[in-house]
């Protein structure tokens, strides 16, 4: 039981680190589908450097700098080309796609012997607090401080934060490159310490399920953190339910439908009219816009 | 950021229209810089570039070797594209396809197994028939809560792909339609199998014939007129009458229909395969699908310009599996080349909205 509690707390740490760095890029009007993409060049790329040089840390400084540089990436096409953002996240989700395999295939299989990612007890990452901080911190920047507000005004309407002396595109810039650095991150803790392996698309539609996380925690970090547990949660009973259901005889592949399946539901129900007339979602009126100065 | 261009009596201009011509022009010089940007990988891989573009296009285009696999994966691709092209033209992005084609495989099977006794006349059309079925509602559920709720179509979609995967694994893995080697199908019956006309299956035609009858749709008739309306702008289509959710349930589908259609034409029409093979692989062939999206954009969403683009997709990734074996190059180099050649599309797109001038001279008369 141990065992599962602490794996489903690691599986929600991945969710929190992706999901917040792609609530702050929304937060600022960037969508990024290009989530899924952002998570395996974290994880193909920190794998690739524990393996190399027998180093943890720096595996995860590489995950995140090189999603840092594909954040910036997605920033440049859609903040200074103005190119549709849903063009530039599917290119960044295609290109990881082909460019991981590539690239990674080669050291498919665990980490070598002696290189293990930290755990307390042998159970949880310490990872996971620094997650639930991050949580705090992404609350208390965007809700209590100056910037905070210069990234909801720049995510609701750029023009006028431009006329009242915002730099929109700094600003936006700023979002999408902490955006990837979690992104990454999130790639790297997948592949560093809850997987400690690689093999073919180790990310497995985690990264649209944090996107669709976004939408669900209606752009709120707390609700964000619930979702992240409640989604760490279901993803691990569906890849290991004998551990709480034993009895139940369901094939495997039925309990394996379940995360998406309750994605599908709550997206639904938190788009119905009613719901948003009640709870008023916090969505940036200029997501997936680009901004044109002129 | 572009005063240096400025400097050099250049300038740039924002685009009030974008001609057809304009837009066939900047995919074809971001195809250029593809090659050029891949060209770069391939030295760092330690590869003559100039060699390895001639191992592509010989192996791909070479009836001796590539070029009937190419077709039949080019004419996979051209569905999958075309179930992408029409609902985009509403403004929908389908990422659908694989989940539609993996349930299009589900309702195929189903028919070919249950009523196997039927003349090759009569199973084939209903195979057909059943798939295209299964793959429309499958995309209709999409179109439904994209047109009811605004629910975000590509999250969605994604979330459907994984649970159609998950079915197909079912049946297969354990389940009802488990074969005798173990993680594949049962074999389809003969009778079933897709008749090859000049060495091609014969469902090369049907995509053609789809390809056709979508132009026509789009440029000729009034649903293709509120299809574009509903596209270019959901406002204009909504003060002019047009129904948001109809248009939406139909060209998703429609696309869904389409690419329910490919999985007849892959499992039945290739050799190769004639069952659904094991997960892996089913899987393989459901993430080309995604390359739909490349092709799709690639084209400017024509149905007639995506018979060209798809077999020129389809020729570069036949052609870059090629070096893996005939230049000992990684596994995933072909899905590589593609993916460059997304970023790169994604970032030509910039001059889908501005140009390059030249400025006039000071001394002109204008």
């Amino acid at each position: 039981m141990w065992p599962f509690v602490g794996k489903s707390l690691e599986m929600a740490t991945l969710f929190m680190f992706a999901a917040l760095g792609e609530l702050l890029n929304q937060r600022s009007g960037v969508l990024n589908v290009g989530l899924e993409g952002l998570m395996l060049f974290g994880a193909a790329s920190s794998f690739i450097t524990a393996t190399l040089t027998q180093n943890i840390l720096l595996g995860f400084l590489v995950g995140m700098s090189v999603g840092g540089a594909v954040g910036f990436l997605h920033g440049y096409l859609s903040i200074s080309l103005r190119v549709n953002q849903v063009v530039s996240g599917m290119a960044i989700w295609i290109l990881a796609f082909g460019l991981t395999t590539y690239l990674a295939n080669p050291f498919t299989g665990p980490l070598p012997r002696g290189v293990s990612s930290w755990r307390i007890g042998d159970l949880l990452s310490p990872l996971f607090f620094v997650g639930v901080a991050l949580v705090f911190v992404v609350w208390f920047i965007l809700s209590k401080t100056h910037l905070g507000l210069k990234i909801r005004a720049v995510g609701e309407d750029p023009s006028v934060a431009e006329a009242s002396g915002i730099n929109v595109v700094r600003t936006r810039y700023l979002c999408v490159i902490v955006g990837g650095v979690l992104g990454g991150m999130s790639g790297a803790f997948l592949s560093l310490t809850y997987l400690g392996s690689w093999s073919h698309n180790p990310v497995a539609g985690r990264g649209w399920v944090s996107l669709a996380l976004v939408f669900l925690s209606m752009w709120r970090p707390w609700l964000l953190f619930a979702g992240a547990l409640v989604f760490g949660t279901i993803w691990q009973f569906a890849l290991s339910p004998e551990i709480i259901l034993p009895a139940l005889g369901l094939p495997l592949q039925f309990y394996r439908m379940i995360p998406f399946a309750v994605t599908i539901v709550i997206l639904v129900v938190i788009s119905t009219e009613r719901f948003r007339k009640r709870w008023g979602l916090a969505k940036p009126a200029a997501l997936g816009l680009p901004y044109v100065k002129e | 950021m572009w005063t240096k261009l400025e400097k050099k009596r250049l300038k740039l201009e924002r685009r009030l229209v974008l001609t057809g011509g304009d837009a066939v022009k900047i995919s074809v010089f971001s195809i250029i810089a593809t090659f050029v940007i891949f060209g770069i990988l391939l030295i760092w891989a330690g590869v003559n570039p100039i060699e390895a573009y001639g191992e592509i296009f010989s192996y791909a285009y070479d009836p001796r070797f590539g070029l009937g696999l190419t077709i039949r994966s080019g004419m996979f691709l051209l569905f999958a594209t075309l179930a992408f092209i029409l609902p985009l033209r509403a403004g929908i992005w389908n990422i659908g396809a694989e989940g539609q084609f993996y349930l299009g495989t589900v309702g195929a099977f189903w028919v070919a197994y249950t009523l196997s006794d039927l003349p090759s006349g009569a199973l084939i059309p209903l195979m057909l028939i059943v798939g295209a079925l299964c793959g429309a509602g499958f995309g209709a559920i999409t179109g439904y809560l994209k047109g009811k709720l605004n629910v975000n179509e590509i999250v969605l979609a994604i979330m459907l792909n994984n649970i159609a995967y998950w079915l197909i694994h079912f049946l297969i893995v354990g389940g009802p339609w488990m074969g005798t080697a173990e993680s594949v199908s049962r074999p389809l019956p003969v009778s079933s199998w897709a008749p090859m006309i000049w060495e091609v299956p014969s469902t090369t035609f049907l995509v053609l014939a789809i390809s056709v009858l979508l132009y026509f749709l789009l440029t000729k008739f009034t649903a293709g007129y509120q299809i574009r309306t509903l596209g270019s702008s959901s406002a204009a289509a909504r003060y002019a009458g047009m129904s948001p959710l109809k248009i939406s349930l139909f060209v998703m589908a429609v696309g869904g229909a389409i690419a329910g259609l490919a999985a007849y034409h892959l499992w039945a029409g290739d050799p190769g395969f004639h069952m659904i093979p094991k997960p892996q692989t089913y899987k393989q062939q459901g993430d080309l699908t995604y390359y739909g999206i490349v092709c799709g954009l690639l084209c400017v969403l024509n149905p007639l310009a995506a018979i060209p683009t798809a077999i020129f997709i389809s020729g570069m990734t036949v052609g870059s599996s090629a070096l893996v074996r005939r230049l000992g190059l990684g596994f995933g180099i072909d899905f590589t080349l593609l993916g460059i050649l997304f970023l790169t599309l994604a970032a030509f797109q910039f001059f889908y909205q501005y140009r390059i001038v030249r400025r006039k001279k000071e001394g002109d008369v204008i």
